[in-house]
């Protein structure tokens, strides 16, 4: 979760129900709180609990009468009873003092699920409500593209649970896609993949596999020094570099980078790969080697770790647009 | 030095198993399209592709009954080149064999000789080699008759990237499936036309059925396989991971035993990957999964 002032470090949930003792003040701990309606009678009614929402209006008063309130979030989950006090709950949490108000998809399958056709429009006017009156407004577990302007407000690129919490059809298609992780996995059990509601913003080639111009992907290409006047073409996905390696008088080789590893059988190994070669034509012996470890000093010489591959997570980096592009 | 034995670019191509990379145990890994893959993890104390295998006939009793047939062909005219399956159905169990046969030599007449001591196999097909996939089918039925009544042939389709499977028996020549193999996610152009242009499942109506036929714990593999068949429609998830699969066989009831084997060997398991194939059908507004399978390398 990121911080609203940069001397938060983090952020601890706020339970109004939990033990009244003294708690330590900690100025780099932030508090969130949670507020599933725009008054006490919604939100005792979802939380089952009569009286909640007095308890944590106490409860928020009394951190702040002993002066342990550092900054404070409001988390509110989106159920289909409330979406329609969304905008409301902003001025709530306002009241409450929270600088920041992340509106939060079901991840789980459960009866406050609510199709996106019914939570977008409620999500989009409470982030309008939390621009007008100053609040920081964040969205989770909603697809980017159905974000509009407010597509910034998405948080959370990252998903690291196997299997995926998370998917999208568009996954790779989509220029969202590394900062987008989707909709739920139990929301496409419920209410399927939405393909004709979402919006991806298509990539004019999902990633272009082959490209034999000289102007492709020169960042890859400079990597190999000297020798990156000899590649004839690069193929590159997320799980390899390869150049094809025109050695002159009918000699040429395949040379491919593969994600650093400690164990696996390579070559070389630089920052960020391992390095091997391949369909090797016309060479061998004493000269191959020489040629080879040539070009991979190269490469262990300029990676600096800014160009990357990973096969799990995310597209790797494209070369910089020309000067002027 | 490092010889490297990777074959550039092998997607989508029923590739020679000699090509494959092999683990450190000398073991060599494939998918269910005999596409070479790098194992994940280093294999030192792994365990083999054929693991689950023998766990799965355990669990179903059957350990006994086939495990000397299969290590016959795990030995002989299998060697490298087989895929094995593990079906849970309505029905019955099944398990499946798949061997490759990228230079179109005599693989069944072969197979007969290797399984000759336990079952005859379509002894009514005359073997000419023209398939690339020789596929069997081993059955408590098959065990009581003694005998493969049918094999399948598996060729490459007219379009590329596609499959037709044959069923050749004593009934005759049938086409019994086309497959389309694409990326995931990458081809999502590709293959979801080709999942909603379904004549098992209709679309158009209620739009959580997607969700419920091509699964999104699932989705996250390298390739989809998407079978249409006579009557019921698959979709084979390629290269998922050892999570992945836990989730599969847990949430398509494959037995609790050996789900707990995959959960408890996750450490010996990690480096693989493995196919899943869910077979669906529409039944009313629901989706019926009639049988799911899991396959490896045997």
């Amino acid at each position: 979760m990121s911080s609203l002032d940069p001397s938060i470090a983090g952020w601890r949930h706020l339970d109004p129900d939990a033990s009244t003792v003294r708690e330590a003040h900690d100025p780099t701990v932030g508090v969130v709180f949670e507020v599933y309606g725009d008054g006490a009678r919604l939100h005792d009614q979802i939380v089952g609990r009569p009286g909640a929402f007095a308890r944590l209006e106490a409860r928020l008063l009394r951190l702040r009468a002993e002066d342990s309130l550092p900054a404070l979030a409001c988390e509110v989950p989106l159920r289909t009873d409330n979406l329609g006090a969304l905008s409301r709950i902003v001025d709530v949490a306002q009241e409450l003092g929270a600088l920041r108000c992340t509106f939060a998809a079901p991840t789980v399958d459960g009866p406050g699920m609510a199709p996106v056709d019914r939570m977008i429009p409620a999500v989009l006017g409470a982030l309008d409500r939390c621009r007008e009156v100053g609040v920081v407004g964040r969205v989770r577990g909603l697809p980017a593209c159905l974000l509009g302007e407010h597509a910034g407000c998405l948080e959370g690129a990252g998903d690291a649970s196997d299997p995926p919490a998370f998917a999208c059809l568009f996954a790779s298609r989509c220029e969202l896609g590394d900062r987008c992780r989707g909709l739920p996995t139990a929301y496409v059990h419920r209410f399927g993949w939405e393909a004709r509601r979402l919006r991806p913003a298509l990539r004019a080639s999902p990633w272009p596999l082959h490209d034999s111009s000289s102007e492709a992907f020169a960042a890859w290409r400079a990597l190999l020094g000297r020798a990156a006047s000899r590649v004839t073409a690069v193929a590159l996905d997320r799980c390899a570099a390869r150049f094809s390696v025109d050695l002159g008088r009918g000699r040429s080789l395949v040379l491919e980078l593969t994600p650093r590893t400690e164990e696996a059988p390579a070559l070389a190994r630089s920052r960020s790969f391992d390095i091997r070669y391949t369909r090797a034509k016309g060479v061998g012996g004493p000269e191959l080697a020489r040629i080879v470890r040539a070009i991979a000093a190269a490469i262990v010489a300029r990676d600096d770790g800014s160009l990357y591959l990973d096969p799990r997570r995310g597209l790797p980096p494209l070369p910089p647009l020309p000067s002027g592009a | 030095m490092y010889t490297p034995t990777t074959v550039e670019h092998p997607r989508h191509r029923l590739a020679s198993s000699a090509a494959a990379p092999r683990s450190a145990g000398g073991e060599r890994l494939f998918d269910l399209a005999f596409a070479p893959y790098r194992p994940l993890r280093p294999t030192a104390g792994k365990a083999g592709g054929d693991a689950l295998l023998w766990e799965a006939l355990q669990v179903a009793g059957a350990r006994e009954r086939w495990e000397p047939a299969l290590r016959a062909i795990q030995r002989g005219v299998g060697r490298g080149r087989t895929i094995w399956g593990a079906s849970v159905g309505a029905a019955q169990r099944t398990w499946r064999l798949r061997l490759a046969n990228p230079g179109r030599v005599r693989l069944l007449e072969a197979l007969r000789a290797e399984l000759g001591p336990w079952l005859a196999v379509a002894p009514s097909v005359d073997d000419d080699g023209a398939y690339d996939v020789l596929g069997i089918e081993l059955s408590e039925e098959v065990a009581a008759r003694g005998c493969v009544d049918a094999v399948s042939h598996y060729l490459r389709g007219a379009e590329p990237r596609t499959l037709e499977v044959w069923q050749v028996g004593s009934a005759g020549r049938r086409r019994v499936d086309e497959v389309l193999i694409a990326e995931a996610k990458r081809e999502i152009n590709v293959t979801l036309p080709r999942i909603k242009a379904s004549p098992i499942v209709d679309f158009s109506g209620d739009r959580s059925l997607l969700g419920r036929t091509l699964i999104p714990e699932l989705f996250a593999c390298r390739y989809l396989h998407v079978c249409r068949r006579c009557d019921a429609d698959a979709l084979v998830y390629s290269g998922i991971n050892v999570d992945q699969l836990t989730w599969f066989l847990s949430r398509f009831g494959h037995p609790a035993a050996l789900v707990d084997y995959a959960r408890g060997q996750r450490e010996r398991l990690d480096h693989l990957l493995f196919d899943v194939e869910v077979a669906y059908r529409q039944e009313g507004v629901a989706i019926v999964y009639p049988e799911t399978t899991l396959y490896g390398n045997l």
